[in-house]
């Protein structure tokens, strides 16, 4: 009777056991989907993270791109409507997209002298120049302030990372026959084009 | 039966889990594509638009030389003398003017008739100034007869007659005496 008694208390502890150690498994099994998820989870994180920081760093630096152009914009504006550049006769109204080359060629004096301040105000780190393609080849440049530092070899070295160039065609009026010097035959109109480089 | 029950709510429960990722995931490329597609065209627009106006006003006014008849060129205007006389004689096999580039053109007789002149010049002036920017372009004169017209000018580096992104000049009509309305355009694509 005794040992019968043992005999099943030995079955019922082994299955017992046996249902412990199942739910143990389970358990086990839980655990490790509940880790999987939240491993995924974590990397679609970190992924995500990852991409909305370099999406930051692009829009950011499109930006800084877009506000250079914006300035490359407007001055390229006021160059062409410079009254030291711009077609004018007395006082009749100034005439659209023509630059007047004896303006031009006087220009240089008055940048020279007036380059670092009253027009620094207005262009800032820039470079504005005149190409003319017709009747003949030929630039001029009316504005250069590029933005440079010294290095530690005390070099002027350029300090700027974007150069946005806008462009503009322009006639070019000479009534003080420059083309017919470079080229020996009179006209009063050329054909050239503005070029407003800003450097940021 | 019950236990079968359970088990249909949990793969619905995660159906549905599946959906809002699905439907997540979906908006976000929504939300990327649009940023993409508008890449600052107000912008893009505006600078075309201007630069077309200019290059044709400046082409328009432009002063050209024509050696014909000896070393001394005549100095002749694209928008005056140029397409008036290109406008009366287009379909004529000679014209007014029948000019040459240089004086050494015109000692070798390459004399042109006006508007094959004016279409190489044309040329020259925008493939020195657009064509070096990389932009595609098609400058056309119109001689306006009725509903229709003749094209007497057309100078095009392709791509540009059929791009969807393209700016206009606007119409430079210039009426010539004893001959009809011309029409002037420049299309500028990127």
């Amino acid at each position: 009777m005794k040992t019968c008694i043992i005999i099943i208390v030995l079955l019922y502890t082994k299955l017992k056991i046996k249902k412990m150690l199942l739910r143990k498994k389970k358990g086990q099994m839980q655990m490790m989907e509940t880790i999987g998820v939240l491993f995924i989870f974590f990397i679609l994180v970190v992924f995500g993270m990852i991409f909305y920081f370099k999406y930051q760093q692009i829009s950011f630096q499109e930006k800084q791109e877009e506000l250079v152009a914006t300035r490359a914009m407007d001055s390229t504006l006021i160059a062409l409507f410079l009254p030291e550049l711009q077609c004018s006769r007395s006082g009749a109204e100034a005439e659209d997209n023509c630059i007047d080359i004896s303006k031009l060629e006087g220009l240089n004096s008055v940048m020279s002298k007036y380059s670092n301040e009253y027009y620094f105000n207005i262009f800032s780190y820039s470079r504005i120049y005149v190409e003319m393609v017709y009747p003949t080849n030929y630039n001029w440049v009316v504005y250069d302030h590029e933005k440079t530092k010294i290095n530690d070899a005390g070099d002027e070295v350029p300090d700027w990372e974007f150069k946005e160039p806008t462009f503009f065609v322009v006639t070019l009026r000479d009534e003080m026959n420059f083309f017919g010097d470079l080229t020996g035959h009179d006209s009063t109109y050329g054909f050239g084009y503005l070029v407003v480089e800003v450097y940021s | 039966m019950k236990f079968k029950f359970k088990i249909s709510k949990k793969a619905q429960a995660e159906m549905i889990g599946l959906v809002i990722i699905v439907v997540l995931i979906s908006l976000g490329m929504l939300f990327m594509a649009q940023f993409a597609i508008n890449d600052k065209p107000e912008k893009k627009i505006f600078t075309r638009k201007g630069l077309a106006y200019s290059t044709m006003s400046s082409i328009m006014k432009t002063e050209v030389a024509c050696y014909q008849g000896g070393p001394d060129p005549e100095t002749l205007s694209i928008g005056k003398e140029l397409i008036d006389d290109c406008a009366k004689n287009w379909h004529g096999a000679t014209s007014e003017f029948s000019c040459a580039e240089s004086y050494a053109a015109y000692n070798a007789g390459e004399e042109k008739h006006s508007c094959e002149f004016m279409q190489d010049v044309v040329l020259l002036m925008l493939n020195e100034t657009l064509g070096v920017w990389n932009k595609d372009y098609q400058f056309r004169t119109v001689f306006v007869t009725g509903e229709t017209g003749d094209v007497v000018v057309e100078v095009d580096n392709g791509g540009c007659a059929t791009a969807k992104e393209r700016d206009s000049s606007g119409l430079f009509p210039i009426y010539v005496k004893d001959a009809g309305l011309v029409e002037n355009t420049l299309y500028l694509c990127d």
